[in-house]
């Protein structure tokens, strides 16, 4: 049993396992660079990226060909167990290097991220010009070699952990501010962003008692994302009078006209998923919706992504009319504060179509304060755990009116929002890394000169 | 490319001058003989051609012109417009059998103010005659031109090969089918065109570039014809003939006496008797003021209306400003005129000369006072100087007596007094480039790296470099030819990339780029870690095919010492790899909002760290030795490869240079090269015995 233990954890830390795994992913990496050429970014991130194991890859225009590969997530995963346990494994022996490594990831992991990139570097290159002098110096003689890779594989733990809580944890989404307010699509200031990806079913229901508010519930995209054709996923809730049932989910489809057949004369289309953009699928739903009161009517509706308005359904429950509004539409986040834009700037290089700089002009709107601020290309605003970005923009256009009014819509800004935990974590990681590999470097190089020297004076 | 300029149009004949002002949004050619309908050349010129003097050249080169978003010297807009057109920065003339070379100002100068002499230098160049055949340019016209041209020229070639230069004056009999080709092809996706329509489209585009060139100052020399008007002579004075500015200068009076522009949708109001001669001279007026995309050789007027911030005008697009404004802003003006002064004083050299300096002192001038010219010079010394082709030829040399030197391994007499000589060579080539970055920095105020052609000088430099301190702390002569082949093999592939590309290699840079910071930090870093791959597998090349042949079978001791090269370049390549991929993460995270996105650059910057991760734990685990890691080395140089030059061919993500047809042969034949040497390297392997190889 011990014996069998024993090679499982030499097996687990082995250079062999690392070797194959590194291979693995690179070979998953080429694999998911090329299948960019025939799918989104998006889809292939799930696929290759995200995925625990893949069953076909996409080289040519040709089609798909078979191939088991384990996924981006098992081999990450794998990673930092083979890096973890052959760590612990190579550096029973020596003690001291252990905790003078870890002494250094642990401190590098409490400075770094409190410091702009410029200070960083000057913190890192001390800290190596340290462990150098220490280690020459204070303790000469001991083999050292293992300090500069132990402190490097605690910086690559540091970036795995990163990915890890950004996947899990993080939330993207996109806002877009226009600079004027015109009707509900053009708004100066916003306090929430929409998802790319993910859609929600929102049951909303309108409380007469309570002046116009309205309750929502929400049936997550991550119930319905992967149901397949001819499959369906039911949705109960105690508090509501009815039960819906949810089908024949398209990630992208378009509404078309069905005299025959369909439902209130309408079918969707399913339509492949937007090779470039997945941002750009729109999908769709049957709903099927069961009163719940004996002998409850049943009624069915379809859901688009694109639709203008929520599918409203009245009901007579106990005597009380009750109001519910259904809608498919991109989840959206709350923040805990509000922007308003103020001015956006597009400008190009002169006599050219090149851009030059995109900026926005805000006001950051917070329990009374408000505060100015511009957001450029690299110049991002971070506030309590929010980043926007300037990620585009729409330019003035002419559009009609709903009573038949052509009217100039304004500049919109729009903005990429994220919320991630992990978002200073690779910075660290990057600095914990240089000052491992340079004393690893920096070592092997004067092992190397003083080699030479003595080569050349025999 | 949006849309394909017109090769052929005239301004069509309007009767409201506002109209016609219009007109210059359109294309323009002033050529005659660019009409289909008549296809008669040009006649010649009345005026002498008295050649451009040293210092008439010194000074042009050196005028201010606006292209790309940018201020930048004549000479490198000249150089590049002639690159594209002919495939390389000089002309081939011949004058009475005898051969002469131009170089790009004057070329430019020719077709600026002497067209009819330039529309004969032979400047487009036809890849295949399959392209003339497609615009019906037959054969027997072709042989029928280019006797002609060998009658006219009194020499040279009397046949044209497949792949050729032709005249502008050659093609004009095929204009009218280039356009009418030319626009067929373009309407199709550029994916499904074959070579040949990709080759009319080029033609045709470099036709209507050529034709906009040479209408930028046709006022200098061009005069207009003033009708018969009591209006016109009020306002113009009793003259039968006036310059662009004389009229120019009346602009706003001009228009007056026109009825005002109808609103956009409706017929343009009719003009009376006395109307009509203004209308007409204000046609020909906008005719004179050249193609909508003429050099832009006016610097704006601060104040000026309706022109775009900062760009700098043509006549033409000074025309059109005038409109707004009333009258063109009298600093253009002037400028305008110092022009028409030089052309009318062109045959006389004597004269000609100081109108010249006056007219450079007052461009210059223009453009220093809105603080535009302030890298103008040091760009002209660096064109002049083209530290790249002058760089590549001290490489040659260098690395050639580097491996006479290689002689002396075994302790010949020659190779050993050679080794200064390589050793100062090389060094002296390295020096020229990195002076050549470092004004390429200055010009540009950007750190050196920001464009694919600059990786290519980045890279060559950083590797010699480092070969530089391989063999100062090794001194087995092994590092100083590698440095050679790196020179050479390097600037080779940057001139031979810049005649590929045919732009200029000093862009203005994309909004994200925009930042100094990461631009050093990242892309530098990323750089030298591309740079430091590629020279391990260089060295790694080196050790494997010196096995395979036998080279110094006793000298151990110089294989271990190449096999450590190979592993201590590997382990800084990581580190610059590593450390320049997160930093590019870091950027991202900052300017898209993800810290990785799979993109396909990033992902080529993460499998060479994942390649030479492989490495350096294979070797740790004991499953490859010296061998082994430098053929590790040589297959890890096509992973660089891809992710340098590769990736961009995709076509995909947000690092997509755009594909450049010809590079993927150059990839293939890099490929090949390392996949040669690793088969070689395989086999000899597999003879040898896995077990004796290792001992070795």
């Amino acid at each position: 049993m011990r014996r069998a233990l024993d090679s499982l954890v030499r097996f687990l830390g082995s250079f062999g396992l690392c070797t194959v795994i590194l291979g693995l992913l690179l070979l998953l990496t080429y694999f998911g660079t090329l299948e960019q050429k025939f799918a989104s970014i998006y889809d292939v991130q799930k696929k290759y990226f995200e995925s625990l194991v893949l069953t076909s890859v996409q080289l040519s225009a040709s089609g798909p060909i078979p191939m088991l590969l384990p996924g981006g997530y098992a081999l990450l995963t794998l990673l930092a167990v083979n890096l973890l346990v052959g760590g612990l494994v190579r550096l029973r022996k020596s003690a001291v290097t252990l905790g003078l490594g870890a002494a250094s990831v642990v401190l590098l992991c409490a400075i770094l991220p409190h410091l702009g990139p410029g200070a960083m570097f000057a913190v890192c290159g001390l800290v190596i010009a340290a462990l150098l002098v220490l280690t020459g110096r204070v303790w000469p003689g001991k083999d050292w070699s293992r300090l500069g890779v132990l402190i490097t594989h605690g910086g690559i733990l540091v970036l795995l952990a990163a990915g890890l809580v950004e996947f899990h944890f993080s939330t993207k989404g996109v806002l877009a501010l226009s600079e004027q307010d015109l009707g509900a699509a053009y708004r100066r200031s916003g306090d929430e962003f929409e998802a790319y990806f993910e859609w929600d079913v929102i049951v909303a229901e309108h409380l007469e008692e309570e002046g116009g508010a309205v309750q929502e519930r929400v049936l997550p995209f991550e119930r319905f994302e992967d149901l397949g054709v001819g499959e369906s996923v039911r949705f109960e809730d105690p508090g509501l009078p009815f039960d819906l049932r949810l089908s024949g989910f398209q990630r992208n489809c378009v509404v078309l006209e069905a005299p025959e057949g369909g439902v209130d004369g309408l079918a969707l289309r399913g339509l492949p998923p937007d090779s470039a953009k997945a941002e750009h699928n729109a999908p769709g739903m049957l709903l099927t919706l069961v009163e719940k009161k004996p002998g409850g009517r049943t009624q069915r509706a379809l859901l688009h992504g694109l639709q203008s308005y929520p599918w409203r359904v009245t009901l007579d429950v106990g005597g009380a009319e009750r109001v519910f509004d259904l809608d498919l539409r991109r989840r959206r986040w709350a923040v805990p504060f509000t922007l308003q834009l103020d001015d956006f700037t597009a400008a190009y290089h002169p006599g050219t179509d090149r851009p030059k700089e995109y900026s926005s002009r805000v006001t950051k709107l917070e329990e009374g304060s408000s505060q100015p601020i511009l957001i450029s290309m690299n110049q991002p605003l971070r506030h309590k755990g929010y980043t926007f970005f300037q990620s585009d923009f729409q330019k003035p256009q002419l559009r009609s009116t709903a009573d038949g009014r052509r009217v100039r819509t304004p500049w919109v800004s729009i903005f990429s929002v994220v919320r991630n935990p992990a978002d200073t974590w690779p910075l660290t990681a990057c600095g914990i890394i240089f000052v491992g590999l340079s004393v690893l470097m920096l070592r092997k190089l004067g092992g190397y000169v003083k080699a030479e020297r003595r080569r050349r004076a025999t | 490319m949006s849309s394909l300029p017109a090769l052929t149009h005239r301004p069509a004949a309007t009767s409201c001058a506002a109209l016609a002002l219009a007109v210059l949004l359109a294309g323009w050619s002033p050529l005659a003989a660019s009409e289909p309908a008549d296809p008669a050349p040009s006649p010649p010129s009345a005026r002498a051609y008295p050649g451009w003097s040293e210092e008439a050249l010194r000074l042009v080169e050196a005028w201010p012109v606006q292209a790309g978003g940018r201020v930048k010297p004549l000479l490198t807009l000249a150089g590049y417009t002639l690159l594209a057109l002919n495939g390389r920065k000089s002309v081939k003339v011949i004058e009475a059998g005898e051969e002469r070379w131009i170089g790009p100002t004057e070329w430019l100068l020719d077709v600026l103010f002497f067209p009819d002499v330039a529309a004969h230098y032979r400047i487009f160049l036809v890849q295949d005659d399959a392209t003339l055949d497609a615009i019906g340019f037959t054969r027997e016209m072709r042989e029928s031109t280019a006797a002609a041209d060998y009658a006219r020229e009194g020499g040279g070639a009397s046949t044209r090969k497949k792949r050729d230069r032709w005249s502008l004056a050659d093609l004009a009999p095929a204009f009218g089918r280039l356009q009418d080709q030319a626009s067929l092809y373009f309407d199709k996706p550029a994916a499904e065109r074959s070579r040949i329509e990709a080759q009319v489209i080029t033609l045709a585009e470099n036709v209507a570039r050529y034709n906009q060139l040479m209408s930028s100052l046709g006022l200098a020399t061009g005069r207009l014809a003033v009708p018969k008007s009591a209006e016109l002579e009020r306002v113009l004075g009793p003259v039968s003939e006036a310059t662009f500015t004389q009229v120019a200068r009346h602009l706003d009076e001009l228009l007056r006496l026109l009825p005002p522009p109808a609103p956009p949708g409706q017929k343009p109001p009719a003009l009376t008797p006395e109307q009509e001669p203004v209308a007409r001279l204000l046609e020909d007026l906008v005719d004179l003021a050249g193609g909508s995309g003429a050099l832009a050789l006016l610097p704006p007027v601060e104040g000026a209306v309706a022109a775009e911030p900062g760009a700098w005008l043509n006549p033409n697009a000074a025309l059109l400003a005038a409109q707004h404004e009333g009258q063109v802003p009298a600093t253009t003006l002037g400028l305008l005129e110092a022009f028409e002064r030089l052309g009318s004083v062109l045959d006389r050299p004597e004269e000609s000369l100081p109108a010249l300096r006056a007219l450079s002192s007052e461009l210059v001038r223009a453009a220093e006072a809105r603080g535009d010219y302030e890298h103008v010079a040091l760009e002209v010394t660096y064109q002049r100087l083209d530290p790249v082709s002058l760089s590549w030829k001290i490489y040659f040399a260098g690395l050639a007596f580097a491996l006479l030197g290689l002689l002396s391994l075994r302790g010949g007499r020659l190779g050993r007094s050679l080794r200064p000589l390589a050793w100062s060579l090389t060094a002296a080539a390295a020096g020229v480039l990195v002076v050549g970055i470092v004004m390429r920095c200055i010009i540009r105020e950007r750190p050196p790296v920001t464009t694919l052609y600059e990786t290519i000088l980045f890279i060559t430099a950083t590797g010699t470099l480092a070969c530089f301190v391989i063999e100062a702390l090794s001194r087995r002569w092994i590092a100083l030819p590698v440095a050679g082949a790196i020179g050479t093999l390097g600037l080779l592939l940057a001139q031979w990339f810049e005649g590929l590309n045919k732009q200029d290699t000093m862009p203005t840079l994309e909004a994200v780029l925009d930042t100094n910071f990461w631009l050093s930090t990242h892309v530098t870093s990323i750089t030298f870690g591309y740079s430091a791959g590629l020279l391990a597998a260089l060295v790694g090349m080196v050790y494997v095919l010196g096995r395979v042949f036998g080279l110094g079978k006793e000298a151990h001791d110089t294989y271990a010492a190449i096999g450590r090269t190979v592993y201590g370049v590997i382990c800084f390549g990581l580190l610059l790899s590593i450390v320049g991929t997160i930093l590019g993460g870091i950027w991202a995270n900052d300017s898209w909002g993800r810290f990785w996105g799979w993109d396909p650059k990033e992902n080529g910057a993460l499998m060479i760290c994942l390649w030479e991760l492989i490495m350096l734990h294979a070797r740790m685990g004991g499953y490859v030795g010296p061998f082994g890691f430098s053929m590790l080395a040589v297959a890890g140089g096509a992973v660089v490869s891809w992710s340098w030059w590769g990736v961009n061919q995709l076509g995909v993500g947000l690092h997509s240079y755009g594909f450049t047809e010809g590079i993927q042969t150059m990839l293939t034949s890099i490929y090949l090269t390392l996949g040669g040497v690793l088969v070689l390297g395989l086999g000899w392997w597999f003879l040898k015995g896995p077990g004796s190889v290792r001992r070795a």
